[in-house]
């Protein structure tokens, strides 16, 4: 059986700190290919407990090793056909660094996009399905608990998920400051660019009920409406829709403005001075620069939008100081109950091993108990059972001991001693 | 005792403010905290009002203006405190402040014709207009401010402020309550007057006059405002001239004119 230093938490992989792209999809692994690589790990004794996280920006494993911990290595070198090519790219972190590092990646902290929410479900999603593949032990199963808890924190007690990034949520941003909710506002996408796309897309997930898409050719709106479930409608008809809509966003090559201001002031009677959103993405503008004198006309352009990004970036930056100093300080309370913990899954494993060997010599005196009735059978159980209890006994008390001084030499040699046998080669 | 407790009211409010502004996670402590603050700032007065030789003055006036603004906020603004809320907390915290530092002032016509049952109805309803209107001028400001930089592309600081519609959404309901309170306030005055004096010369009381002038204008607010949408602009000159002439009449009249609600 492993000691409790061999048993050392790992946290190896390569994230988009260390790996290009090209590097990245090459190890990159479906939900399949999850399951497929934890049951691997389990039954071929690599690791004693697993979990495989595997995003656009990061393939991790986080695993108890079984044995020498070189085997993870030689594990993710040849099970991935990769050879050598994934050591420069390769980042290895042990016990508290491996704690921290998880704590860091639930929390955003080591996000592209620092403070992004997504990560955190990714993480879970791990965990289920390192759960559901029997590869979380005691070990990972409080580790990812207790990084969900960390998330949790870091998100609830600083800055860090307040501000903006990206150009649809500076979008949405924006929009939000105009209106007290998106839920049931109607918007107007003008022109089919990559752009307007994000600000329209992160719209509809912020709650705005319908897109309306416009673009000279008609067919290409029908295409895009088609993508989005929104309403083509006619390109040269777009200032009859200003009175009906509450956002306009405009994103074609037209080298002249398409929405002018007195289609705007002659819209905002007809709308009954409603507040109308524009944010204008292309150059040169699509929007006449006079829209903004407009009372209740509230126009935005890619400028505009880029400010809104970089303010939320270095705020987010700031937050990300009390994060971190957050996570490092769970991170030093988790990792000193570690070494328990440990020690805690390597005794329910070496139970769980003398119970089968207790059942196996029970079945294998099989013939020679066939005589006897129902309560002799249960007086033998009940026997060994108390039997492997008082051998137990000791050494377990021993270990308790030394695991409350702290003395991890002492736990090892304890441990040592219930190792299984080597087969002579 | 009475100063202790003024004191642990500006408190409360001014935790409820640091609160908000501190955890925008938490804001239902926050509006715990100032529900806690308003109850007690109401027990408070009531306490004063039930004195029989405190004649409600000036100071009463502020104070319950304070407690007014809170409430009002309470109900028309489904509690959140990290937008305007805070402000608010800190507006009440300081008209308790002004209450407790403004000299003894009473009106001199409660001294010759005395309390009725009339009186603390039309004060309360009063006050509930004031600190109605209060808050419609204070989100008007707010929404100024909220418009002003994102008309000049300014954006920082804007994610701790209301958006303009719900600021727009607070202007019409205070509107709608203020004037609700103000007729019932003005027209309680009117049946005290009537029963108290037995002669009709409080109609020309330019307190009454100017009330009245103050009511028809915030009526057309908010006919206007709902009728054609009126917003922005229109609606923060509406607000200023409606809330200056309110101040006067509510105020200003009481100190600076000869009449039935002149204070000495």
């Amino acid at each position: 059986m492993p000691t409790a230093s061999s048993h050392a938490l790992v946290a190896a992989g390569l994230s988009h700190h260390t790996a290009p792209v090209s590097v990245r999809e090459k190890f990159s692994l479906t939900e399949e290919g999850v399951r497929r690589e934890l049951v691997h790990l389990r039954r071929s004794g690599i690791a004693s407990e697993a979990m495989l996280l595997s995003t656009c920006n990061r393939v991790e494993l986080y695993a108890v090793p079984e044995g020498n911990p070189n085997t993870l290595r030689d594990y993710l070198n040849t099970r991935f056909g990769a050879g050598s090519l994934i050591d420069p790219y390769l980042y290895w972190h042990r016990g508290e660094q491996a704690v921290r590092h998880l704590f860091r990646v639930a929390s955003s902290l080591d996000s592209l996009v620092v403070g992004e929410p997504q990560i955190l479900g990714q993480v879970k999603s791990a965990a289920r399905l390192a759960d559901e593949s029997e590869s979380l032990g005691m070990v990972l199963n409080r580790l990812t608990q207790r990084s969900f808890w960390v998330a949790k924190q870091v998100r609830n007690r600083t800055d860090i998920g307040r501000y903006t990034v990206g150009v649809g949520n500076a979008g949405v941003f924006l929009a939000e400051q105009i209106f007290s909710t998106l839920k049931g506002r109607t918007a107007l996408l003008v022109g089919v660019g990559e752009m307007g796309r994000q600000v329209a897309k992160a719209l509809l997930q912020a709650g705005v009920s319908e897109l309306l898409v416009a673009n000279r050719t008609f067919e290409r709106s029908v295409m895009l409406a088609q993508e989005y479930g929104a309403n083509p409608v006619q390109y040269d008809k777009l200032a009859s829709y200003l009175s009906r809509v509450d956002i306009v966003i405009t994103a074609t090559g037209a080298q002249e403005p398409i929405i002018r201001a007195k289609e705007v002031k002659a819209a905002m009677r007809a709308r009954r001075h409603r507040s109308l959103f524009l944010v204008d993405l292309a150059v040169p503008r699509n929007i006449d620069p006079d829209v903004e004198r407009i009372d209740q006309a509230y126009v935005f352009n890619v400028d505009d939008l880029t400010s809104v990004m970089e303010k939320g970036r270095a705020a987010r930056q700031a937050a990300s100081l009390d994060a971190e100093s957050l996570v490092s300080e769970e991170s030093e309370r988790f990792a000193a109950r570690l070494d328990s913990l440990q020690v805690n899954a390597q005794v329910g494993a070496l139970h769980k091993r003398l119970e089968l060997i207790r059942q196996a010599e029970l079945e294998r005196s099989k013939k020679l108990t066939s005589s006897l009735d129902d309560d002799q059978l249960g007086a033998l159980d009940q026997m060994t059972r108390a039997l492997v209890k008082k051998v137990m006994h000791q050494p377990l008390a021993n270990l308790r001991e030394a695991l409350a001084k702290g003395d991890m030499a002492q736990v090892d040699a304890i441990l040592r001693g219930f190792e299984e046998p080597r087969k002579p080669r | 005792m009475w100063i202790a407790l003024q004191l642990v009211i500006v408190v409360t409010y001014l935790l409820a403010a640091a609160w908000a502004w501190r955890s925008p996670g938490r804001q239902e402590m926050a509006r715990n905290i100032t529900m806690v603050g308003a109850l007690l700032h109401a027990s408070s007065l009531v306490h004063d009002l039930m004195q029989p030789e405190l004649l409600p003055g000036f100071a009463e006036s502020l104070s319950a203006a304070g407690l007014g603004v809170v409430v009002a906020w309470l109900l028309v603004s489904r509690g959140a405190m990290n937008g305007m809320g805070k402000w608010v907390s800190i507006a009440a915290a300081g008209l308790v402040v002004g209450s407790m530092a403004v000299p003894t002032a009473t009106v001199a016509t409660l001294e010759e014709v005395g309390a009725s049952v009339w009186l603390p109805l039309h004060l309360g309803l009063m006050f509930a207009s004031v600190s109605a209107f209060f808050l419609e001028f204070f989100a008007t400001m707010v929404q100024y401010v909220v418009r002003q930089r994102l008309k000049a592309k300014k954006f920082s600081g804007l994610g701790s402020l209301p958006s303009l519609e719900r600021l727009g959404a607070v202007q019409v309901r205070a509107l709608v309550f203020g004037l609700v309170f103000l007729t019932f306030g003005v027209a309680a005055g009117g049946v005290w007057a009537s029963t108290a004096m037995h002669h009709k010369s409080w109609l020309a009381d330019p307190k009454v006059i100017l009330t009245t002038v103050v009511w028809g204008w915030y009526a057309l607010a908010l006919v206007s405002r709902l009728v054609s949408g009126w917003q922005g602009r229109t609606s923060m000159v509406f607000s200023v001239l409606g809330f200056s002439g309110l101040l006067f009449s509510m105020i200003g009249v009481d100190f600076l004119v000869e009449g039935f609600h002149a204070y000495r």
